[in-house]
């Protein structure tokens, strides 16, 4: 039975690994997945002004103030990063760099005063950056619930325009939507998690649940909605994950733990992702590369069973019978002889092509010669286009059809059909 | 209270050890710079964190060169998988760096818990460095000498003299590659330069200073002298070679003022605050000096570029006031400040912009005004004359030449007459050989 303590901490931790993941999801998209890194840096003289002032005039240590500092400085970090872009000519690494080490420097330089002043040794304003995720607090709890809330209520309510910032932001400006402001508020969404979560989790934390489950989600759908759903999920997931690890074996850092699930997660959704994964791509790329292979075999087979001319369907009749030696298509393309007798065996198995002789021969069945007959057809048209219409040389169609013939869809050939027709395009195969 | 008193033993060698380090890394970072990788600085800085850790646990020693080593690896092995999760897997550039930097910090501070008992090493050290600490550990690590007399100089001195010496002569060495690499990557591919042998080599150089500065200016501070001190020097020259010599001299400058400003500023608010870290103040102070550079720098500074665009359009105010005073004077009629404020409005030129306007023209003796009318001057009709020279000799060239409708040439008309030199009129003169603009009014001659 997991104990109270650690409900709370997972709990508190999932809600902002939650808000993370979602508000990540568009500062990624924006092509900025680094902003975050660069705020939560800029948030620390904030959280030591506030202390040093809240001190001074006798509040103590007080966890709104701390709040409002922290959002404070991580806002005008992200405010400069964009008016070094604007002002010079300095490009964003290089804006976010400086932005990030001399906002960090002031807090350093900060917290030493804090440091030796007499209230400063127990402030703890040190576990803001590395964490302390095993000794959350209801407070902590309680903030994130809030701050959580608001995120996921903003990002529900705004969802249409920051897609649309996300991916065009001329056109946004264009249609009157105010880029500006829009902009703003997703630095203010970025700005609550921030500050929510290097109170209750530490900057770690917060700069890998930004990034990283929103990279994960990128892998697996490119539809903007689920992006944002699957990196709240998966941020959700990692913080809970790694809370749970951490009580399983306690002399292990939460936060930590909590990036390193993430981190798998990511490594996952980058093998299997169905979008971007790297599985998939291999798949759908193997698949091309078969396809283009057996349309090779049935052209080859086309080209050397009749050469001579004729109406194509007098010739898709005689073909399916004449047969042709392995030896021959062999030298029509380089391609290797088992790679070659794996490709007709399959093409046996279709029922698209049957063994002559002593399977030296093979001739093409009715079924395979149609296919034949439409590869080559959609192999001429190619060539005919390229030579009318785009005006390359005609010794130079074969090859380019080639490349070309494979990858583009059935509707489009008929439009090409269509406009070579209207063309004279003549007796095709 | 008094300012406490500098002692050169003390103060001395912080300013020393903070200047070296921001030299050292204002080398690689000028390279990261002008590559545009400089947050790929950033992900080292926190990646050498496991490197670190990793060499402390296995060989239970604090030896500068294990620890070199380790983190070398460990920036080095981050900085690939960022490169193959970008180039390979497809993944924003920003967002490979990140997840790759944050996964080995969290590793770094796995090990670190866990060698805890067996090695002393504070995380928040790595993070923060103590600048002021370094002229106390040179007695530990004496160097030169047994025996003889005895040299005690911080340990930080010599590493980061090594790091500093090792960056100068790869960037000798290496500089039409690492140039050339910056520039046009696709050409140095091209020609056989290892964009990518290059770029490991930074990595290798980045992950190198960060090490040896570490210990006195912290990890995540390094990324503000690596990242500011260049991006001045860039401010104030756009040659590789001159920023990188600008570099070390900008890095002597923000530690000195880094160190001041740590010692002399928290007593000023309270007398009961001691120093505070002078590596947080020195990021801080490369900050404020890239700011300044940017905003006084030759050529491209902010200052310098607000106030040309600032007599750009007081140069535009005076023409149109000159070519208004023209055509009204043309038509017969007596122009009233009234007149010339309710023309600036409908230009969309503010009041207080129609008042400089006619002053500077007073000021010049190109108008005289009595009773609130304004009159061109002889030398005012010459300065009006030639910008509605211009103007007409435009509408008549791109009627003619052009093919625009003559009732359109006139908007393009009124921008390209405040830029119409004499050489560029006497040229539209020859080219339409006109007397009269396309609405039938009279060119004035020179």
């Amino acid at each position: 039975m997991i104990d109270w303590t650690t409900q709370v901490v997972v709990v508190t931790v999932s809600l902002l690994g939650a808000a993370a993941g979602a508000a990540g999801t568009f500062v990624l998209l924006r092509r900025r997945a680094l902003l975050g890194d660069v705020m939560s840096h800029a948030a620390l003289p904030g959280v030591a002004l506030a202390f040093i002032v809240g001190t001074g005039i006798g509040m103590g240590r007080s966890l709104p103030a701390l709040a409002i500092g922290a959002a404070a400085t991580a806002l005008a970090g992200a405010w400069s990063v964009s008016w070094i872009r604007r002002q010079t000519r300095l490009r964003d690494d290089a804006a976010m760099a400086i932005v990030l080490g001399c906002f960090y420097g002031l807090g350093v330089a900060l917290l030493g005063i804090v440091q030796s002043m007499p209230q400063g040794q127990q402030a703890g304003l040190t576990h803001l950056l590395l964490g302390h995720v095993a000794s959350m607090t209801r407070v902590d709890l309680w903030s994130v619930l809030l701050g959580a809330t608001v995120v996921l209520l903003f990002v529900v309510a705004l969802f249409k325009e920051w897609r649309l910032l996300c991916f065009d932001e001329a056109f946004t400006r264009s249609i009157g939507r105010p880029a500006t402001r829009l902009d703003a508020l997703l630095m203010a969404t970025l700005g609550v998690v921030i500050v929510v979560g290097m109170q209750a989790a530490g900057l770690l934390v917060v700069v890998a649940l930004l990034i990283t489950p929103a990279a994960a989600a990128r892998a697996c759908t490119v539809r903007a909605g689920w992006m944002v759903a699957i990196a709240a999920a998966i941020g959700a997931a990692s913080g809970a994950g790694g809370a749970l690890l951490s009580s399983s074996a306690p002399d292990l850092p939460a936060g930590a733990l909590c990036v390193l699930v993430a981190c798998a997660a990511f490594g996952i959704a980058l093998c299997v992702g169905p979008a971007e994964g790297v599985l998939w791509r291999g798949l759908r790329r193997w698949r091309l590369e078969a396809r283009v292979r057996r349309e090779h075999l049935l052209r080859a087979m086309w080209e050397l069973s009749a050469p001579s001319a004729g109406p194509a369907r007098d010739r898709q009749a005689l073909l399916a019978r004449t047969p042709v030696s392995v030896a021959s298509l062999l030298q029509r393309r380089t391609w290797s002889g088992p790679r070659l007798q794996a490709l007709i065996r399959r093409e046996v198995r279709m029922g698209n092509m049957r063994w002559g002789g002593a399977h030296d021969r093979v001739s093409l069945t009715p079924p395979g010669a149609a296919e034949a007959r439409s590869v080559e057809r959609i192999h001429r048209l190619w060539e005919e286009y390229l030579t009318r219409r785009a005006d390359i040389a005609p010794s130079h169609v074969d090859r380019d059809a080639d490349v070309i013939e494979h990858v583009l869809g059935p509707e489009l050939v008929a439009q090409l059909e269509r406009d070579l027709d209207r063309r004279g395009g003549g007796a095709l195969a | 209270m008094p300012l406490r008193v500098f002692t050169p033993e003390i103060d001395g060698w912080i300013v020393v050890v903070g200047a070296l380090a921001g030299a050292a890394c204002s080398i690689p970072g000028t390279w990261l710079l002008v590559r545009g990788r400089l947050m790929a600085g950033d992900a080292v800085t926190h990646a050498v964190l496991p490197g670190i850790a990793g060499a402390f646990i296995a060989f239970q020693s604090r030896d500068p060169l294990l620890m070199l080593a380790g983190a070398a690896i460990s920036g080095i092995a981050c900085l690939l998988l960022a490169v193959v999760l970008e180039r390979a897997l497809r993944v924003d550039r920003g967002a490979a760096l990140g997840v790759a930097f944050s996964a080995f910090f969290a590793i770094g501070l796995v090990l670190i818990v866990q060698g805890a008992d067996r090695v002393d090493l504070d995380p928040s050290c790595v993070l923060y460095g103590a600048l002021e600490l370094a002229p106390i550990d040179s007695v530990s690590f004496g160097l030169f000498a047994p025996g003889g007399p005895i040299i005690s100089i911080p340990r930080a001195v010599p590493t980061l003299l090594v790091a500093l010496a090792a960056c100068a002569i790869a960037s000798w060495v290496l500089f039409k590659e690492l140039r050339l690499g910056a520039f046009d990557p696709g050409f140095a591919a091209a020609i056989g330069a290892r964009p990518l042998l290059i770029d490991l080599l930074l990595a290798a150089l980045v992950a190198m200073v960060s090490v040896a500065a570490f210990e006195s200016v912290g990890s995540i501070l390094v990324v503000a002298l690596l990242a500011a001190l260049p991006a001045a020097a860039r401010m104030l020259s756009s040659r590789v070679g001159t920023m990188l010599l600008l570099g070390p001299g900008l890095a002597i400058a923000a530690s000195v003022a880094g160190h001041f400003v740590a010692v002399a500023v928290p007593p000023l608010f309270s007398d009961r605050l001691g120093d505070t870290s002078s590596a947080g103040t020195m990021a801080l102070m490369s900050g404020l000096i890239f700011l300044a550079c940017a905003l006084l720098g030759p050529e491209r500074g902010i200052v310098l570029r607000v106030a040309r665009q600032r007599q750009l359009q007081e140069r535009i105010a005076r023409e149109e006031l000159l070519a208004l005073l023209w055509r009204s004077q043309e038509r017969g009629l007596a122009v009233e400040v009234q007149d010339i404020r309710r023309h600036f409005v409908t230009m969309a030129v503010g009041r207080r912009a129609s008042g400089r306007a006619v002053r500077s023209l007073s000021q010049r003796d190109w108008v005289t005004s009595s009773n609130d009318r304004l009159a061109l001057t002889t030398s005012g009709e010459r300065e009006a004359a030639r910008v509605i020279r211009s103007h007409r000799l435009w509408e008549s060239y791109l009627a003619e030449q052009a093919s625009i409708r003559p009732d359109h040439v006139h908007a393009t008309a009124s921008r390209l007459e405040h830029v119409t030199g004499d050489d560029l009129a006497a040229q539209l003169a020859t080219e339409t050989n006109a007397t009269l603009d396309p609405h039938g009014q009279q060119i004035p001659r020179e």
